[in-house]
């Protein structure tokens, strides 16, 4: 059967825009189902707060920050979180502090309650906040990868050192292992 | 051009090939890399000064007293737990309490039930009647309240305003119940004493604005001890470390003043007699001490240990001539001794133990049983976290309850050799215990959803089991046989 050339041209055109229309459609369903992005994420139930983090990451920062879930903590006047066993003066001096680079910021709400803001460039993810919290506190504050720094890397530089299996993929959609949520 | 050997350039060349490295030397010697950097100081939290004193409005004790019109019941019910850690402050009730085949939790019967003000302060129990520190989160209300044994209907409340912010919930102590009164002290150091009939107002004493006490963090869950006829609390400020006070009348009868200016913990006063002498000894912040209560001497410092943990809950546990002392927030537990000889006190260095290198406890306090001291392992402890322990007078572990059974800060009591513990959530667990080991009965959820029951528990020599959790408190009839 012989074609015209105007005809292959026609038949040609119709192809190219039907693929690219069910391209168009079907293309991010098909991503979403064979491609499904996944992103490292700490489970906060799992981490011993060990430290390992802080080194482990391929980043020279590492990705890794401690983030403090606002709807547990006690907002105590000593906060076991970011105050050295044994202090007796409650200000914010640093030598009484856990946190190495003062990443924790604290603020005086209203008698009895302060607030304690994480500030993400200071924080290393050393873990030494969270591991008290854990041990003293309400255990509001906890590590996770922040996304933002995270290179995503196949295989995660922290995951293959971590001593409790903390460190598992997640959905691009689900970013974050957040406590209480 | 040459002169000397040398080209008539060579100083200029000279020169201005050394121009550049003056240049940077000037700027390194002119520059500061900290000039962008701020000072990190010890004020940068915004704190008003002062704002931990507290409130200067002196409670209106008596302010607020109401009885209630209930009628007579059926099948009274006896029954004792006077105090903060019962009758002999010991948290041992007699081995009659429960019968010795005691061995599970199934024929528990639940009495009755209240609801309460978000908090940790747990009952006493006297002639049928059970009293307890409540607050009134809608009326900002410290309140005494009295509550029939039998079926939990409420007698009479007795109570002040005292306007204060829930931190970690309000009330904390144990009243402590005498043959004509029964003494509270509320979270804000408000140390009252009211008629045990009908709730009438005897006298109160503000620890604040009174005594200059600086009220801890999370209010203070000091439990008043009552010893003949004098209430004896610690204010443990700058104008006295411990006072005692008149129970029929409120008069100060004596006052030991505060000469190492040691702080108010949540700790509670225990008696105790050693090497003959009878005396009171606090766990204060800054340091262990010890007060005369001998007639005719009472209110003498007798000996002091220094001790720098910031946060201390339990009170001292005294097995002989030995004082051992557990604090929370990594603080772990000193072990000393304190002798007469020639009419001194002698207190010997002690030794210290962290938590994960023996016997701890941030919460309760842990329970002389005779021969061995049970405790529960705090979340620092290493492997041994959280695990329900017996140690011997030095602390040194002697079984643990394992991996598998692990508890939170719930209290504890004993009965004989019978062991009732209460975790965070609300379950009940059954224990026999003795220097060799443990065995675990049964256990059983006596606070359904419960959440943070850590008020101490109180048992009666007829069986009567009162706890709570952060709501509610509970009365059960754990022998089942009760009318």
């Amino acid at each position: 059967m012989s074609l015209s050339r105007r005809d292959l041209l026609k038949k040609l055109f119709l192809w190219a825009t039907g693929g690219t229309v069910a391209g168009l459609i079907l293309g991010p369903w098909f991503n979403r189902i064979a491609f499904k992005r996944r992103l490292w994420q700490i489970d906060p139930d799992k981490c011993t707060n060990c430290g390992l983090c802080e080194n482990a990451c391929v980043k020279f920062h590492s990705a890794v920050r401690c983030v403090h879930t606002y709807a547990i903590c006690g907002y105590c006047d000593l906060c076991s979180g970011y105050y050295r066993q044994g202090t007796a003066m409650l200000d914010t001096a640093p030598e009484r502090q856990i946190c190495p680079t003062g990443a924790i910021e604290r603020n005086f709400i209203e008698n009895p309650y302060f607030e304690y803001r994480i500030n993400r460039e200071l924080c290393i993810g050393c873990g030494r906040c969270a591991k008290n919290c854990e041990a003293f506190g309400n255990g509001s504050l906890y590590l996770q990868i922040d996304q933002e720094y995270c290179s995503h890397c196949n295989q995660c530089a922290i995951a293959a050192v971590c001593p409790a299996n903390a460190i598992r993929p997640t959905e691009a959609s689900l970013p974050y292992l957040l406590k209480g949520g | 051009m040459r002169q000397n050997g040398l080209s008539i350039y060579s100083k200029p060349a000279a020169l201005l090939i050394s121009l550049p490295f003056i240049a940077i030397l000037v700027f390194m010697l002119r520059y500061d890399p900290t000039i962008s950097w701020t000072a990190h100081t010890s004020d940068m939290d915004n704190q008003p000064p002062d704002w931990r004193q507290g409130s200067s409005n002196v409670a209106r004790f008596g302010s607020w007293h109401v009885v209630f019109d209930v009628p007579d019941s059926k099948h009274d019910i006896d029954g004792s737990w006077p105090s903060f850690r019962g009758e002999r402050g010991n948290n041992i009730q007699t081995a009659s309490a429960l019968p010795a085949d005691f061995n599970s939790l199934s024929g528990v019967r639940l009495l009755w039930e209240i609801t309460l003000g978000e908090g940790y302060a747990a009952a006493a129990v006297r002639d049928g009647k059970v009293y307890i520190i409540d607050y009134d989160e809608n009326a900002q209300r410290d309140l005494l309240r009295c509550f029939r044994l039998s079926d939990g209907r409420e007698l009479w409340q007795n109570g002040y305003q005292q306007p204060i912010k829930k931190n970690h919930g309000y009330s904390r102590a144990v009243p402590a119940v005498t043959e004509n009164s029964v003494v509270s002290i509320g979270p804000s150091g408000h140390v009252m004493a009211v008629n045990n009939t009908d709730g009438s107002l005897l006298w109160g004493v503000d620890l604040a604005s009174e005594w200059n006490s600086a009220i801890p963090s999370w209010y203070t869950a000091q439990c008043p001890l009552v010893d003949d006829g004098i209430v004896v609390v610690a204010p443990a400020s700058d104008r006295a470390l411990m006072i005692g006070i008149e129970e029929s009348s409120g008069e100060i009868a004596w006052e030991t003043p505060n000469t190492e200016q040691f702080g108010l913990s949540h700790s509670s006063i225990m008696k105790a007699t050693i090497d003959g002498v009878p005396q009171y000894i606090y766990a204060a912040v800054g340091g262990i001490v010890s007060v005369s209560a001998k007639q005719g001497d009472k209110g003498r410092l007798l000996w002091t240990y220094k001790w720098n943990a910031n946060v201390i809950a339990p009170s001292p546990v005294i097995m002989g001539n030995r004082i051992i002392q557990s604090a929370g927030y990594g603080s772990g537990t000193i072990f000393f001794d304190v002798s007469l000889q020639s009419g001194n006190w002698i207190v010997d260095e002690g030794i210290h133990r962290a938590p994960h290198e023996g016997l701890a406890s941030e919460q309760q306090t842990p329970i002389n049983a005779g021969s061995f001291i049970i405790g529960i392992q705090p979340k620092d402890a290493g492997a041994l976290r959280e695990q329900l322990v017996a140690a011997d007078s030095s602390g040194t572990i002697l079984w643990s309850s394992g991996s598998d059974l692990r508890f939170g800060l719930g209290p504890y009591l004993l009965s004989g050799d019978r062991l009732l513990l209460l975790n965070d959530d609300g379950t009940l667990y059954l224990f026999r215990v003795n220097r060799e080991g443990y065995e675990l009965l049964d256990s059983q959820i006596i606070l359904p959803d419960g959440r943070d029951a850590w008020g101490p528990l109180a048992l009666t020599e007829t069986g009567i089991l009162i706890a709570r959790d952060d709501k509610r408190l509970r009365c059960y009839d754990l022998n089942g046989d009760l009318p």
